[in-house]
């Protein structure tokens, strides 16, 4: 198709567009026609470096190749060699030029749109370190990674993906570090993605999670330089245009306990810290089931003036324990979700109100006993030290607790076991969940419970280490 | 292969669950003290001190209340039934803290009811166990201020053994084991209410010899201090030696550690028990004064030797006069010579002490040494 059976084609799928503009100049060889996007578009630059030199020129020579390097002063300026192509990049945010008197079809890129500015990322706060988080465009998220990777192996490949929204996609890795089966598969689950709507990062992740597990099993992070330590391991990053989160797979168990500050903190103390948050995950998941266990099945285990005392401030409440572990839950839960979705400053207020008033009149009102509350009130705190997995927590306690009050200690035992079985069967893009645990041996790994030196951390964690 | 775990896991569970069940902890009454007596015509007598919580219609004046319960039947297991018909909450044994015998009920046989705390799952062999020197009716309505609970009060006071050398402590799971074992010989704790005083004051009163589940005779706490030494149960106590310096008066030695060994041989006519032991000890208290040195430490040292010579060779040699050997030198026998054949291994056992006694503390404790 040429350049004068292009324009008509394109002006009738774009009409009852108002910001669809289209810039008539006329010169000795014929109409030159300009198509862009007024919202997408820098329109004095446009003015600037495309019409005016146009304007100017007094001799158009034959060649297009001519116009390209000696006219048109435009950083990026290609070809059109389809209509498909010339529309993509029309909405895009490009300058389309037809030429009357060319068959071929160029753009000239003038992007420009507003957006905010790089800020720090809300969901990862750090006392230490770089305070940049990514951003919406994919363009600024690129120059966030390159800035930190100045390899020349370090490849950004984009994908279009969405039948309508042509979102770009693109993977980040490291090419000599990245496992060849694992590129090839994360191709393949982007390629496979068929959604209509707009594409966010949730979508990618959804193509690489699980099924049937409240664990992610994709990592995101807001972090530039998080990001670009997981890609150096030998992960890939997936940049969604329009998502200030970058997808990183494979994600493992493990990370959950990590946390920038790990990193940029006394390794003693960061060690301390993550053993910390492996100890609160325990008592998150476990605690309310083993103090059903105890309190229902197993006297014998608790100590007299314990278990009197128990007996005391449980004697007015009238439901069953576990019914009453349940309810506390419940209300915690009610209590933690009006505090997220109101506004800051009204959810802390509700957090307060949540957590002293209506704890301290649950107790006054016989609903439940403090010790209860008290179980619920410490799992519920340690869950917040591992907030990556409080959904997963949430589930499997109650799971647990249900056990535990069915079967006493061996119920606890059972709901333990399941639990952990699940994790173990669990596989990250084709890795087992819970590498590098259980496959020490194989893999080189120096990142875990404790946080070894920086420059003894493994770079790439996929490889197969020679040296065992 | 995951689901047959799984299953595995499951119909385990479901099937060895039948001892264990869904309680609420405020619905049970907590037994805290068993004591079992006998009536005239020897059947047993049941008596039970709980703990119940108590909700009230007022809010937050939930109580616990000591509740009383006697029981009678043909076993000690129909006895408790029988206490079962006038209570609205079920027991629970897993809190009870001691479970006594009467002189009575331990003179006919402990072997006719202790089955049951073996048997049950609720009852532990956690708790101790004892007799009573005094009836339970005195026992139960003993008022003592520090603990509401004679059961818990009980287990706290022979806990507390270490800090009397003349006490014996007996769990209910060595009983069981001991009754089986050697001479089935042993020493249970005696408890009785201390007489002459202002108010109601419970204590051990000794031990009581028990042989093959019967009671047959009563050792006195002054026998108390040689016997822990002998079988190694004292951690901590004291000794009260007369004062070098001042006849009259005397010196206690605090007891820092204890350890004994024992060496049995048998030459084929006489066994002979060689018993080492390794005494550490610092000066408690001096009646009077004292000089410190080297030589009344000297005097101090030897002086304890012998008292605890004379109460270790008494002892021993009273109970092998009476042939009850408490010292459990049978079951050592055995053990160590399981081919030989000897019935009255204490008549031919011969007892040897070795003492080592140390005096520790600072120089200013231990004067110009």
């Amino acid at each position: 198709m040429n350049s004068n059976e292009m324009l008509p084609s394109i002006k009738k799928k774009l009409d009852h567009n108002f910001d669809i503009k289209y810039r008539e100049i006329q010169c000795p060889k014929g109409m030159i026609t300009l198509v862009f996007t007024d919202t997408l578009c820098n329109s004095k630059f446009i003015s600037e470096y495309i019409v005016a030199p146009l304007q100017e020129a007094k001799f158009i020579k034959n060649n297009i190749e001519e116009v390209k390097k000696e006219i048109i002063m435009a950083d990026i300026v290609g070809d059109i060699n389809t209509e498909d192509e010339a529309l993509l990049s029309i909405l895009s945010g490009n300058v389309v030029v037809f030429f009357s008197f060319y068959v071929k079809v160029i753009y000239c890129e003038a992007k420009e749109f507003s957006k905010r500015s790089i800020t720090t990322p809300i969901t990862e706060t750090n006392i230490k370190g770089p305070r940049e988080g990514f951003n919406e465009p994919f363009i600024d998220n690129v120059s966030l990674l390159r800035r930190r990777i100045k390899d020349i192996n370090l490849k950004f490949e984009n994908i279009l993906i969405g039948d309508s929204t042509k979102t770009i996609v693109i993977l980040v890795y490291v090419q000599n570090k990245v496992q060849p089966e694992l590129l090839n598969y994360v191709k393949k689950q982007v390629n496979a993605i068929k959604f209509n709507g707009p594409i966010s990062s949730n979508n990618i992740e959804e193509q690489f999670q699980c099924k049937y597990t409240l664990f992610d099993t994709v990592g995101y992070s807001e972090k530039p330089e998080k990001v670009a330590a997981k890609i150096c391991e030998g992960r890939i990053g997936i940049i969604v245009d329009g998502s200030p989160f970058v997808v990183t797979v494979p994600y493992f168990f493990i990370e959950n306990f990590e946390a920038t500050d790990d990193y940029t903190s006394n390794k003693y103390f960061a060690s301390g810290i993550r053993i910390f948050r492996w100890f609160s995950f325990i008592m998150a998941s476990l605690l309310p089931g083993f103090y059903v266990a105890i309190v229902t099945h197993h006297f014998s285990l608790i100590p007299y003036s314990f278990i009197f005392r128990l007996a005391i401030a449980r004697a007015g409440v009238p439901f069953p324990t576990v019914v009453e572990v349940l309810v506390m839950m419940v209300f915690f839960q009610l209590s933690r979700e009006a505090g997220i979705r109101l506004p800051q400053p009204i959810g802390l207020s509700m957090s307060i109100v949540g957590s002293l008033i209506l704890g301290d009149a649950t107790v006054g009102a016989n609903i439940a006993s403090q010790t209860t509350l008290i179980i619920v009130a410490i799992a519920s705190i340690s869950s917040f030290l591992i907030p990556s997995l409080y959904g997963v927590v949430m589930f499997w306690s109650i799971v647990i607790i249900i056990f535990s009050a069915a079967l006493g200690l061996p119920g606890f035992y059972i709901g333990f076991c399941i639990f952990v079985s699940h994790i173990a069967g669990l596989n990250t893009c084709g890795y087992p969940f819970l590498f590098p645990l259980g496959t020490l041996k194989k893999y080189k790994f120096k990142d875990l419970l404790l946080r070894g030196d920086l420059n003894k951390i493994s770079n790439n964690v996929l490889e197969k280490d020679k040296t065992k | 292969m995951r689901k047959m775990i799984l299953l595995f896991f499951l119909s385990i569970t479901l099937f060895f669950n039948g001892c264990k069940g869904y309680d609420d902890v405020n619905k049970l009454l907590f037994v805290t003290t068993v004591i079992i007596d006998v009536d005239k015509n020897n059947m047993p007598v049941v008596y039970l001190e709980t703990f119940k919580p108590t909700r009230t219609t007022q809010s937050g004046s939930e109580k616990g209340e000591r509740l009383l319960f006697k029981g009678t039947g043909k076993t000690v297991f129909e006895a408790l039934n029988d206490i079962n018909l006038s209570s609205s909450l079920k027991f629970n044994y897993t809190q009870n803290k001691v479970v006594m015998f009467t002189q009575s009920s331990a003179k006919y046989g402990i072997d006719n009811f202790v089955d049951i705390v073996d048997r049950q799952q609720q009852f532990l062999v956690r708790p101790y166990i004892a007799v009573l020197l005094t009836s339970p009716d005195k026992i139960l309505g003993a008022k003592i201020k520090s603990e509401e609970y004679i059961g818990i009060y009980i287990h706290d006071l022979i806990k507390n053994v270490g800090a009397s050398p003349r006490a014996v402590k007996l769990p209910i799971n060595d009983y069981l084991n001991k009754r089986l074992m050697g001479s089935k010989t042993q020493i249970v704790t005696a408890i009785d209410i201390k007489k002459d005083q202002l108010e109601d004051i419970i204590e051990i009163e000794g031990g009581v010899i028990i042989k093959e589940d019967k009671m047959v005779d009563f050792m006195p706490k002054k026998l108390g201090l040689g016997y822990n030494f002998l079988m190694n149960d004292l951690n901590s106590g004291s000794l009260e030696i007369t004062n070098p310096d001042n006849p009259e008066r005397f010196v206690t030695l605090s007891i820092i550690s204890s350890k004994t060994k024992t060496n049995l041989t048998y030459d084929g006519e006489t066994i002979h028990i060689n018993k080492r032991i390794k005494l550490k000890t610092s000066i408690g208290s001096v009646q009077k004064n004292i000089s410190f040195t080297n030589g009344q430490l000297e005097k101090i040292i030897s002086r304890s030797k012998l008292n605890i010579e004379e109460a270790c060779i008494s002892l021993f040699n009273k109970y092998k006069e009476e042939n009850l050997d408490i010292f459990e030198i049978q079951e050592e026998f055995e053990r160590k010579y399981p081919n030989v054949k000897l019935e009255n291994v204490l008549k031919v056992a011969e007892i040897k002490l070795e003492i080592d006694e140390t005096i520790e503390g600072s120089p200013d404790i231990q004067g110009n040494t």
